[in-house]
This record gives structure tokens, C-alpha cells and sequence, in this order.
């Protein structure tokens, strides 16, 4: 089995705009969705992420504090699920909620040995 | 007042906010109604962030009120420097809980306000209490989403003012008749907004949550206080509340003449009646109960329409709303007087934004007949405005395809 990361690209003024019962449809999406992989022996581990972070940068270690970008979209969450190859994922990831709420779902194969070798 | 309206296991969203906005109010005060609010809507989104994980916490209603509740003191402990407010006597928090559901109380808490008006009121309760988004509470009061938005903000500064932030105690407030009235249009506006859901994310054409809740609050006040009004209040729902199940059959929506009353509800249908009382005054909710039972009655004739437009007559000396103006008309049309109707309309739709789908759907059905081309035009307008596959599918079939 191969891994997947899925970077979960979220609008956190969009996020915030959302209904309460919009909120709540996401928020149970998300539990649905995690059920689901992990039943079908996708899941390997999944977060939502702090807003805020730290970044290091340079020889000199220059410590500055997120956000990390101007744009208003952040990662604000990371799946790692596992599939035999990237097109299961693709069709797995299509019914990631994020994007049906306005984010973008990114996709990116983890490198393996065999990767590096060809 | 401890009465627990919400189903234990289920977190509904929409009504959690209302509880969580009323019990914090109740504990923190006016000042800090933004903050209220921001902190509930972070706890919101950083739920979406733990649900990720496969664990979610057993108890979601109380892991959202531990959230917010922690939020807003972070919040408050940040200002602290530029005002002189104690930490000590907001680290007290023992006493909170998400148990109680002071919602009720808010409302009339809201009500009996001072220096707010009565449409800024009830925008106010559908937000904070109701949880509902401007933009559904500007389709159902036919005003803007700026409006609303502004609306809702000079009502916080206002109730700031008001109190000059002084304690609020939530349960020594009581109503007197005309805040029960501002209670029963705030109730009346839930209903109606869940009675015809035009949402595009959910296909169903009832939203039967804010259905039942604004009836059981209703219920909650009419228990309080028994006045004659709220008792048709809820005649008005109960007869209403006892059709959703015929409403819509194979998919399809089914039109009220056209529904199976075999599954009308009997036992709400008698319930209905059981509230509906003679008040010694017009009243607007009387006379809506009265007009639903007539239509409701077993066989409905050409007669009864003669009655409901008296009974819309009589209606429009206690309301000026233009919806009970619309449907006026259409049964004007229904007793011939064609004309009138359409006259009448031309002066509703000054009133109301370009293009309202409710007003256009009257006047296609009332043009049907006498000038079939604008009335197509009409319901195809309209057909083009609606967010829902079975909406869009019912004006097809029923309106536009001719047999």
C-alpha cells in the first residue's frame, strides 16, 4: 500500500461565514467521511491544524510567527490515508468535504525507495 | 426554568447556539455580546478541526460549550488592561452550565428591551437564538442582508447602553402583553422560515427542527403566562405542523388541494382546535387558525371562499402584512374578482423588492386564465429563481405543462 497526504486548503473567511447548520452539515461530513476511510482500511491518521504556527528560516534560524501566507487560505487540516494507488485516492479524496465547503483538497504521494531508484 | 427542549444525544447546531448565546448572556452581561458570539462561532469552527480525527468527544454538546466558554474568557482576559474588570469574578464559572436552556428567557429578556424597536427585536432573536444566518432571515422579513446585518449590530450597542454593563439576570425578567405579542411574531417567523425551506443545500422542503422548536418554545411561553394569543399561536402551528407529513409524496411536492388527508396528523388536527379561542379583540393569529381549519375542513367549497375573504378582510385591520395582502388576492380571483385582485397586487409590488417570487407566483396563478403568456413568463421567472429540484419540478409540471 501506498501513502497519501491530503493538505486541506481551507478559506477561513468563508469558514466564517458559514451558517450554524451549515457548520454543523461540515463538521458531521468530516466525522462521516473519517468513518468511512477507516472502514475501509484507508485511514492512517488525520488533524486539524492550529492557525497559528511558527516558521524558522535561514542559516541565522530567523523564528517568526504565522500565518504563513498573505492569501487568506491556510492548510487548516492533513489526512494521511494509504491505497494501492494514487486514482483510488482521487476518487476517495473527491468526497473530501473540504472543498464542497469553498476549500481545495491537495493531494500529494509520499515518496517511497522504489521512487527514488527510478 | 430548566426545561430541556433539545433531544439529549442529538447536537443540533442552530438551537446549541441560542443555548449557548442565552446561558453566557446570562452569565457575563450585555458587554459582551460580540465576544459571545465570536467565541460560539470559534468553537464551531474549531470543531470542524476535531471532528477530523476519527475520536470525537462523547458528550459534543458539552465539548462545544467548554470551548466556547474558555474562548470567551481568553477573550475577556486579553481586554482586561483597557477595562477594569476583575478577573476573579469571571473565573467563577462553577455555576455555569450547558444544562439549563435559558433560551426562553432570552427571548423575553430581548423583548421587554427599551430603547430597540420591535423589527430590530425579533431579527436580533432569529440570529442569536434561532442561530439562523442573515441571509435566511432577509428571505423570510423581505429585507435586505445589509439591513439585517446593521440591524443587528445597533440592537448590541443599544442593549450595551441600556444596561451600562450591569448584571442581567435572565430569570427574574417577566413579560408583559405586549412583549408576549413581539414573543409570538419571533415564534411566528421561526415557523414559517422552517415551514418553507427554499435552502439548495438541503432538498427538503420542511426544515421540521425550526418547526417543532418555535412550537415547543411557543408552548413553553403559553405554559408561563396563558394568554388567549399564544394559544392561537399554537392552533396555527398545530394545524399546520399536522399536514408536513402529506406534503410531499414519491418525491414529488404535493400541492394542499391536492394532498392525500389521509395522512394529515388527526390527533394535531384536534389539538388545533383544543387551542383556537375566541379572543374578546381581533386577533391576527385567531383569524389565521380560523382561515387554515376552514381550508382544512372536510369539504371545502365554492362557499368557503366567500368566508375566507371576509375572514382576510377582517385580517388586514390587525396586520398590514403584505403576504396576507397576496394571499387575499388569490382568493379574490377565486370568487371571481379578477380584476380587484390583480389592482391590488400592482400596489403590493411597489412595496416589495423587484421580482418577489412569492408575489410573482400569485399573480401567475391569478393570470392564468385571463393571459396565459404573462402568466408562463411569470412562473418560468420564477422556476429560474428557485434553488430546489422538486420546487423546479412541481412548476413544471403542475404550471407550465399543459395536458
Amino acid at each position: 500500500m501506498k501513502q497519501f497526504l491530503l493538505l486541506l486548503h481551507e478559506d477561513i473567511e468563508k469558514l466564517n461565514e458559514l451558517s450554524p447548520t451549515e457548520m454543523e452539515e461540515l463538521a458531521n461530513a468530516h466525522m462521516n467521511w473519517a468513518n468511512k476511510l477507516a472502514e475501509k482500511g484507508h485511514f492512517v491518521s488525520g488533524d486539524g491544524l492550529h492557525e497559528n504556527g511558527v516558521l524558522i528560516t535561514g542559516k541565522d534560524c530567523v523564528v517568526k510567527d504565522g500565518p504563513y501566507l498573505e492569501s487568506k487560505e491556510i492548510i487548516g487540516g492533513y489526512y494521511l490515508l494509504q491505497a494501492d494507488d494514487l486514482e483510488t485516492i482521487v476518487e476517495l479524496a473527491k468526497e473530501c468535504p473540504t472543498h464542497l465547503y469553498g476549500g481545495t483538497t491537495e493531494i500529494r504521494p509520499i515518496m517511497e525507495m522504489e521512487d527514488y531508484e527510478q | 426554568m430548566s426545561s430541556n427542549l433539545l433531544p439529549k444525544e442529538e447536537t443540533n447546531y442552530r438551537a446549541l447556539y441560542g443555548k449557548l448565546f442565552s446561558g453566557l448572556l446570562n452569565q457575563f452581561g450585555a458587554n459582551y455580546i460580540s465576544e459571545i458570539e465570536d467565541a460560539i462561532q470559534n468553537s464551531f469552527l474549531k470543531s470542524l478541526k476535531i471532528w477530523k480525527q476519527k475520536d470525537v468527544p462523547n458528550n459534543k454538546e458539552n465539548w462545544l460549550f467548554i470551548v466556547a466558554l474558555n474562548d470567551l474568557l481568553n477573550q475577556i482576559k486579553r481586554q482586561k488592561e483597557n477595562n477594569n474588570f476583575s478577573v476573579e469574578q469571571i473565573e467563577d464559572t462553577s455555576s455555569i452550565s450547558n444544562e439549563t436552556d435559558l433560551r426562553l428567557q432570552t427571548i423575553i429578556f430581548i423583548s421587554t428591551l427599551q430603547s430597540v424597536s420591535n423589527h430590530a427585536k425579533i431579527h436580533f432573536a432569529l440570529k442569536n437564538i434561532f442561530g439562523l444566518h442573515t441571509v435566511e432571515i432577509s428571505d423570510s422579513t423581505l429585507i435586505n442582508q445589509e439591513a439585517i446585518y446593521k440591524s443587528i449590530n445597533r440592537t448590541k450597542k443599544n442593549i450595551q447602553l441600556e444596561f451600562k454593563g450591569n448584571e442581567i439576570d435572565l430569570n427574574s425578567i417577566t413579560a408583559n402583553q405586549q412583549a408576549i405579542s413581539i414573543i409570538e411574531e419571533i415564534f411566528y417567523a421561526v415557523f414559517n422560515i422552517g415551514f418553507d425551506s427554499f435552502s439548495e443545500n438541503t432538498e427538503s422542503i420542511v426544515n421540521e427542527d425550526l418547526c417543532l422548536e418555535a412550537f415547543a418554545l411557543t408552548k413553553l411561553l403559553f405554559n408561563q403566562y396563558h394568554s388567549d394569543s399564544t394559544s392561537n399561536l399554537m392552533a396555527v402551528f398545530c394545524f399546520h405542523i399536522s399536514r408536513i407529513s402529506a406534503k410531499v409524496d414519491n418525491g414529488k411536492l404535493i400541492s394542499f388541494f391536492n394532498q392525500d388527508r389521509k395522512k394529515w396528523n388527526k390527533e394535531l388536527l384536534n389539538l388545533g382546535f383544543h387551542y383556537l379561542k375566541r379572543p374578546k379583540t381581533l386577533s391576527k393569529f385567531y383569524l389565521e387558525a380560523v382561515i387554515i381549519s376552514k381550508y382544512m375542513s372536510v369539504k371545502f367549497t365554492q362557499n368557503d371562499w366567500n368566508d375566507i375573504v371576509k375572514l382576510y378582510e377582517m385580517m388586514q385591520k390587525v396586520s398590514q402584512s403584505p403576504i396576507v395582502k397576496m394571499n387575499y388576492c388569490f382568493c379574490l380571483s377565486k370568487i371571481g374578482k379578477t380584476e380587484k385582485a390583480l389592482e391590488i397586487l400592482s400596489q403590493i409590488e411597489k412595496e416589495l423588492p423587484n421580482e418577489h417570487m412569492y408575489l410573482s407566483l400569485v399573480k401567475a396563478r391569478i393570470l392564468k386564465e385571463i393571459n396565459p403568456k404573462e402568466s408562463d413568463d411569470l412562473f418560468i421567472l420564477v422556476m429560474n429563481k428557485m434553488k430546489q429540484k422538486i420546487r423546479k419540478k412541481y412548476l413544471i409540471e403542475n404550471e407550465l405543462i399543459r395536458l
